[in-house]
Order: C-alpha cells, then structure tokens, then sequence
C-alpha cells in the first residue's frame, strides 16, 4: 500500500511475518545524469560515514551494535535512466530480545539524522570525514582493474553503449572524482535532499499507522516524481565493435554484448525471461551445455539480461587460444534458438526454473524490497499469481521471435598474450 | 524422532539417527516459499590420505579428489542428476571445503520429489572414465580462474604460512597436475569411504511436514542397502605444536593496483571437543571484534591514519583439525599495517581488560547478527555444524553469545594468541607499473 506523505515523498509498508527483521529503505531518484554519478556516490560513502549525532565512523557503528547488530548501509544503483540511492537500515524485530528496547522508532530516527543532520562546518562536509571517504573511494575505482571479471564486464559496457550515463561504471569514475570539493558535495546533497523523488518502503512485522506517524517526522518538502521514460533504448549499430585488450591474466575473458529491445513487462518480456535462461542465464542453459558440459571449454559461461537497458551480454573465462572455437559454440546456441532448435524439456525445464526462483526471491527481505521499488518505478504491482500466468503463457514461438530480435553488437576479449 | 525447542526464537528442530547412520534435521518454516535441503559428508580436500573402506593399508590419493568426486557426482549412467532437478523445478548446487562436501537443492515446487533425488543421486554413485577426463578440462578452467583471483591467492598465501607441508596449503580444486592424475578407481575409494550414512547429515528446512518428511526418507533409505559401518581411518595431519614450521614471513609481487597485508594467527592450542568447541569459536570471534571492530579504537586509529581502508577484514577459522585467525586490509603501508596489527595481538590481553562496556555492546552486535541469518532458509542450514559441534544450530549459537562472560573470552585470549604463532603475507604491487 502506497500512501502521499507529501508530492513527491511516498510511503509504501508491505506487512508481513515471515522475517525476524525490519526493514526500512529510503530511496532518492533521480533521472541518471552522469555528471553527477560520482557525486551521487560519494555523497552514498560521506552520509553513510557520519551525521552530526553520530559525527565519527565508530559512533555510528556503536549506535548500530546497540541496536543489536543493525544493518544500515547507503547503496548506489542505475535503473534503465534512472538513479537510485538507496538508505536501508535493516534492524532485529524486538520481539525475539530478552529486553524491552524500541528499535523501529530508533531505526527512523537513526535515518532521519543521517539524511537531514550530515556532518558539516561552514556549508561544506566536514574535511577529513569527506577526503577519507574520497581517497577510499578512489582506492576502490583503483582496485577494480585487480578483478578481472569485473573489469572485464565494465570493459564491455564502455565499448556497447553510446550514451556516457550508461557507459561509466555505476560508481564513477576517478576523472570526476578527483575533482569534487566538500563545498560542492555539500551544494549537490541540498540539492538532492530537496528536490530528489523520495520513496519510503517498510516490510517487516510492522503496523502500517506507526510506521506512517514516523514517515511524517520526515522534514521532506515536496518536490516533483520522476515522469520521464524509464527504459534506455539506444539504435542499432550497423558494424560489431571489437577490442583485445592484453593483461597478466592466466585466463581469457570474453565478454559479448547484444542489443534486445524488450523491456520490463512489455510485450515479449516473458519470452526474454525464458529465452535468455535458455540461452545462457540459468544452470542448465545452452551455453552451460555446450561450452563446459560438451567441449569442457570453459568453468564459466553465461549469459545475463538487464530488462531495463534492452541489453545481453555473455562471459567465459577460456583459454586464450579457444577464443575463436568459444565464440563460434556462442554464436551457434543463439543461431539455434532464433531456428526454433529447441526441446519442448528444455523449453518446459526453463519455465520451472524462473518459476522457482522468481518464488524463492520472495523468501528473501532484500529482494522484497528491491521488488517493491520496482513496483513503484512502474507505477504497478504485479501479483504472484498475474506473473506465473504470464510466464506460463509464453509460447515457443514468442520465445523465437525474442531470440531473433537480439543482435550482436560488441565483443571483448582480455587475455594474458604480450603484444 | 526427538523435538528441539528454541523458544526464543519460535522455532522448532525435529531430528532423528537413522538405523544407518544418517543423521536427518528438519526445521519448517511455515511462510516460506521455498525448501532447502542440504546433505553433507564429513570429508573435505584434507583427507588425502586414508585407508580405503575393505581394504587394509594407508593409501594417498591425488589432491583435489573431494572436489572432482563432488563435480562426478551429478553425472549418471543415463541422467544428469542437475537436470532432473531441473525437471522438478529445482535449482541444485554443490560445495567442497577443507573438511565437508555438501550437495543441496533449493525449489518452490515438489518440494518431496527433490529430496529423493538429493538422496538418490548421492547414494548412488556411477564414474566413469571417459567423463572423468572430461572433467579435467573443466575444472583446469575452474582451477585458472581462481589463479587470476587475487583474494583467493591472497587467501592461500596466509594458509601456505601457517601450514607449510599440511594439505591446507594446497587449493581445494588441486592443481592442473594433480587433477590429471585422478582416476575412477581414486573416486570409488574414496566415495566407498567417506560417503557411508554414518559419516553424513541431512537438513532440511522450509515449509516441510516434519513427519511426513521423515516418513519419506525413512522409506527411501529402507530400500537401499550400505556396507556395515566402519570407521574412517584418516591419516593424523602433521601438526606442529610449538609453531616452529610456520614461515613468519612471505610476500608476493603482482601486476596488481594496491598492495595486500595479512597478520595471521595459527591455534596451536587444543579445541575442546564437541559443543565447547563452539563455544571456543565464538569467544575467539568475540575476542576479535573487541579487537579489531569498527567500534575499536585500534581500527578508529588506523582508518583516520589511513592504514586500513573498508577492505578491512578479520576472520576466524576453524574445521575438524585446524584453527587460525586472519587481520588483513588493503594499504597503502603493508609494513606499518603489520607492525600495527602485530603489536594490538601483542598487547591483547592488557587492551581487552579495560573493554568491559564494548564486551556487552558486542553481546548485542553479534546476537543480533545471528538473528539476522535466521532470515535465511540456506543460512539456518548451512550453519548447522554437523559433527563438528555436535549437531549446533544457529539458535544455539545465539545461546552461547547470550551465556558469555567477560572472563571466557580473557581465557580464551590466553590459550590462543602466542607471538610464536603469527606470520605475515603480503602481495605488493610490482616496481615500476
């Protein structure tokens, strides 16, 4: 249940059992801009850090521990064109304590002093909390080139997307990094905290009058809903953009990126879902078949589908010289699918498996609330039973015409050869 | 069939021995979409060397068998055991550590039909030589994929300190050399061995009858018929009390962007058998978060001197026969991390004695952390500990943490920090990149 607690500033409250904690998620939105994506995730580290109440990063952890080992984290997140940072703080329901203690009403507060009373001296960020948080976050974007999957991952995305908001990493780059000031932090968090969509969402053993009084001890004025397209469409490219980049790498890493324009519950959505796990999204996919089980050429190779920037991609770790073989095997599995080449178990077998863990994510509070975020975005709720009728809908031929709409367009390869 | 109650936490543990020996756990949680079941063998990448069930003499098997047998398991004569799991609306999975191997099944649908396929396919061994060459490749690949992993080879570096010579030195996967020489007749022996009822445990939990359930494994494990038990005759690991075979010193040059350093600390004293294991472990866990938590003041000093950056880390392991602690971080000074670290276990005991107060802020902190995984369908039953803790649960985890006193974890201090037995590892970027 939605309910307005000011334009623009919502509460949602999923009451359930099920779980022995609480969750609260505060979300600012944003449409994704990416000159202010590093911004947006360094402002994440800095409020997350300290607040005036809690103006050290061990005050903060010692008011979570009192709270019985309180989650609270500030998480960053692109969506299709919008942005999403994310305040969740995740506390026991005091039910299960041997003592009398309050931690709903602490846990709002807690959040309400974090977001409404950061640390700051002179309109700016206090210094040293801010240029820790900053070095940190640079030593982070630094360390990424040791992960070589990620890398490799972040690589493909950079050479497969023409707009510059979904071709940087979602935290940045040091580039813009480097460049922001405590001052100008500061400027963009007032900007944020008034003019950002916020979304509250509650799910726990909660009573939904309470948690809409402590909502509304929220100073959040009204401000103006996203409104604007939420899915990133980009044209075809008519040519296959390719790059061999060369590290100290023992194993070979291909990526692959393919344009398929369906989009979140739109038309052929359902028959995405179940294409790619046939592809190479699930444990018993085509590319798990056929690249490890059949030719043992690989530990890893799979395929994933981001329903919100219309985009595929595959990896493999390989050995350098089977890149071709591995490539051609990819290729060979999609051609197969968009011919229709696939077993009536196959197609069944896919359908239980999306079945299974679309219920199985319902078993985790996390993923309720990322789920109800996503409802809102979408401006509806789907029931468990509308999803499974949908999925269950999908023909073979809708599947097919899915396949066939998706088309290669970017292929990365880093492997350990020297120039 | 005998009931555990946890009050406190609104649960209920039904468990049973069966006449064979397998030792079968089901918590319901009534709400839950979905049922996990995980069964688990008490044999690991260690137990390299054994005496094969019916045979008489100490025999060495090539390193890397637990995981290879674990990835053979699925493959049967005419089905894949991961298919059919497929087919049932299952997603299936497997693990090897050091000292357990554990295969599991998670589904929303025929929650019954999976667990006899669980039973099945692990009761019912087929290899073959032709997919266990087959193999090789894939777990070649798996093995270089962990070697362009630099946690992982930061993660064996430290264990390669405290136990040079000891099967914890080596991956779990085994090496591209090792696995070559792997034959069906190594995954029989050491199958036959480690995969008897007696040696294993199953838990299920989800929204399962207890009785019902029972009734079905009872049935399933009637109809198959097992060696009479034996027990396992593992070779005893060297283990080197006075620490003299640590190597106190290594580190590695990388083409990597930041320099790694890890303080570890081996136990060279003896665990207490059974449930005061447990009860060891989690004051050494405490001992640690005292020490080194962000609610410290050491990790407040090193984090605003710029040390330690939120790479920071400390662990605690301990598995059938092992136990060592591991500080570590990513820096800037490997050096200064090290003598810092080095000079906190030093002086543990003074520093604990004045932290009272942070003791009962850590009762809270990792109770409720506790509470936290019971959230979980996989977390409740892959913390239960098996044989190792005498069938422990995560409910009597939190028991323990709510039981501590001040003075167990000063104790446990005592019996487990020595300075002659602490190694350093570090990985450090190459000059000149």
């Amino acid at each position: 249940m939605r309910t307005e607690i000011t334009p623009g500033v919502n509460l949602t409250v999923t009451p359930n059992k099920q779980f022995k904690t609480t969750r609260i998620a505060i979300a600012l939105i944003e449409p994704l801009d990416s000159k202010v994506l590093t911004k947006r995730m360094l402002l994440a580290n800095v409020l997350e850090a300290a607040s005036a109440h809690f103006p050290t990063q061990k005050a903060v952890a010692e008011k979570l521990s009192k709270m019985y080992g309180a989650g609270f984290g500030i998480t960053v997140e692109r969506r299709g064109n919008v942005h999403i940072m994310n305040c969740v703080f995740d506390s026991v329901n005091e039910r299960y304590l041997a003592d009398e203690e309050n931690l709903f009403d602490e846990a709002f507060a807690f959040l309400k002093q974090c977001l409404f009373a950061p640390l700051v001296f002179n309109d700016a960020f206090e210094q040293e909390t801010f240029e820790r948080q900053k070095k940190n976050l640079g030593f982070y974007m630094q360390s990424v080139k040791d992960d070589k999957q990620l890398y490799a991952a972040l690589s493909l995305q950079k050479n497969y997307f023409t707009d510059e908001a979904q071709r940087v990493p979602s935290f940045g780059t040091y580039e813009q990094l480097e460049k922001i000031t405590s001052k100008e932090l500061y400027d963009y968090y007032l900007e944020c905290i008034a003019k950002d969509q916020i979304e509250i969402v509650v799910s726990g053993n909660v009573d939904v009058k309470e948690c809409e009084t402590l909502a509304r001890e929220l100073p959040f004025s009204k401000r103006n809903s996203f409104e604007g397209q939420l899915f990133y469409t980009q044209d075809l490219q008519m040519e296959v953009n390719e790059e061999n980049e060369h590290q100290a790498v023992v194993q070979g890493k291909l990526d692959l990126a393919y344009n398929l324009p369906i989009f979140y519950r739109e038309k052929g959505y359902y028959a995405a879902l179940i294409f790619n796990g046939i592809f190479g999204g699930l444990p018993l996919s085509k590319l798990f078949m056929n690249v490890r089980e059949k030719s043992s050429l690989a530990y890893y190779a799979n395929s994933s589908y981001d329903s919100f920037r219309g985009f595929v991609s595959v990896q493999a770790g390989i050995q350098p010289k089977n890149k071709m073989a591995v490539q051609e095997i990819i290729t060979k599995q999609l051609e197969d699918i968009k011919n229709g080449e696939i077993l009536q178990n196959e197609f069944q077998d896919t359908k239980k498996a999306l079945k299974n863990s679309f219920l199985s994510r319902l078993d985790s509070p996390t993923n309720n609330l990322d789920q109800a975020l996503i409802n809102i975005l979408m401006k509806r709720n789907v029931s468990v039973q509308e999803w499974l009728q949908d999925l269950d809908a999908v023909s073979l031929d809708d599947v097919v015409e899915a396949a066939q709409k998706t088309k290669l367009q970017s292929i990365y390869f880093l492997d350990g050869e020297v120039n | 069939m005998e009931i555990v109650q946890y009050a406190q936490f609104g649960e209920k543990m039904y468990k049973e021995k069966l006449d064979n020996g397998l030792e079968v756990n089901i918590l319901p949680k009534r709400g839950y979409h979905k049922t996990y079941g995980i069964l688990t063998t008490d044999y690991g990448s260690l137990d390299n060397k054994f005496v094969p069930l019916h045979k008489t003499k100490m025999e060495r098997v090539p390193d890397g068998v637990a995981h290879f047998l674990e990835h053979k398991l699925f493959e049967k004569k005419d089905h894949d055991a991961f298919e059919l799991f497929g087919h049932y609306g299952a997603d299936a999975n497997a693990f090897t550590s050091f000292t357990n191997t554990s295969y599991l099944f998670s589904t929303a649908s025929y929650p019954q039909k999976n667990l006899e396929i669980l039973l099945n396919f692990v009761q019912e061994p087929y290899f073959n030589a032709q997919s266990v060459e087959k193999e090789k490749g894939i777990i070649g690949q798996e093995i270089k994929m962990y070697e362009d992993d630099i946690d992982w080879r930061f993660y064996f570096g430290m264990l390669k300190n405290l136990y040079p010579e000891h099967p914890l030195s080596v991956d779990i996967a085994g090496t591209t050399e090792s696995i070559s020489k792997i034959t069906v007749e190594n995954l029989y022996d050491c199958y036959w061995t480690f995969y008897h009822p007696r040696n294993m445990n199953l838990f299920v939990t989800g929204d399962v009858d207890p009785e019902e359930t029972f009734e079905l494994i009872n049935k399933n494990q009637a109809r198959k018929n097992f060696a009479p038990a034996e027990e396992v005759k593992r070779a005893i690991l060297k283990y080197d009390e006075s620490g003299q075979d640590i190597i106190p010193y290594r580190m590695l040059e990388l083409d990597t962007q930041r320099a790694k350093a890890a303080v570890g600390v081996k136990g060279l004293d003896q665990v207490p058998a059974g449930r005061a294991g447990l009860t060891y472990k989690m004051r050494i866990e405490m001992l640690l978060w005292l020490l080194f938590s962000d609610t410290s003041a050491n990790y407040t000093r090193l984090y605003n001197e710029g040390i330690i950056d939120d790479s920071f880390d400390f662990m605690f392991q301990l598995e059938r026969g092992f136990h060592y602690a591991s500080i570590s971080s990513d820096t800037n000074d490997p050096q200064k991390f090290c003598h810092d670290i080095i000079n906190i276990l030093e002086n543990a005991e003074q520093i604990l004695k004045g932290h009272y107060q942070q003791f009962n802020l850590a009762k809270k902190e990792l109770l409720g952390r506790q509470i936290h995984i019971m959230n979980s369908l996989e977390g409740i039953a892959n913390q239960y500990s098996g044989h190792l803790f005498e069938g422990a649960t995560v409910f009597d985890k939190a028991a323990v943490i709510q039981q501590m006193e001040f003075e167990d974890v000063l104790q446990a201090c005592k019996a487990f920090i020595r300075s002659e037995a602490v190694s350093v590892y570090q990985i450090l970027p190459k000059e000149g990149i």
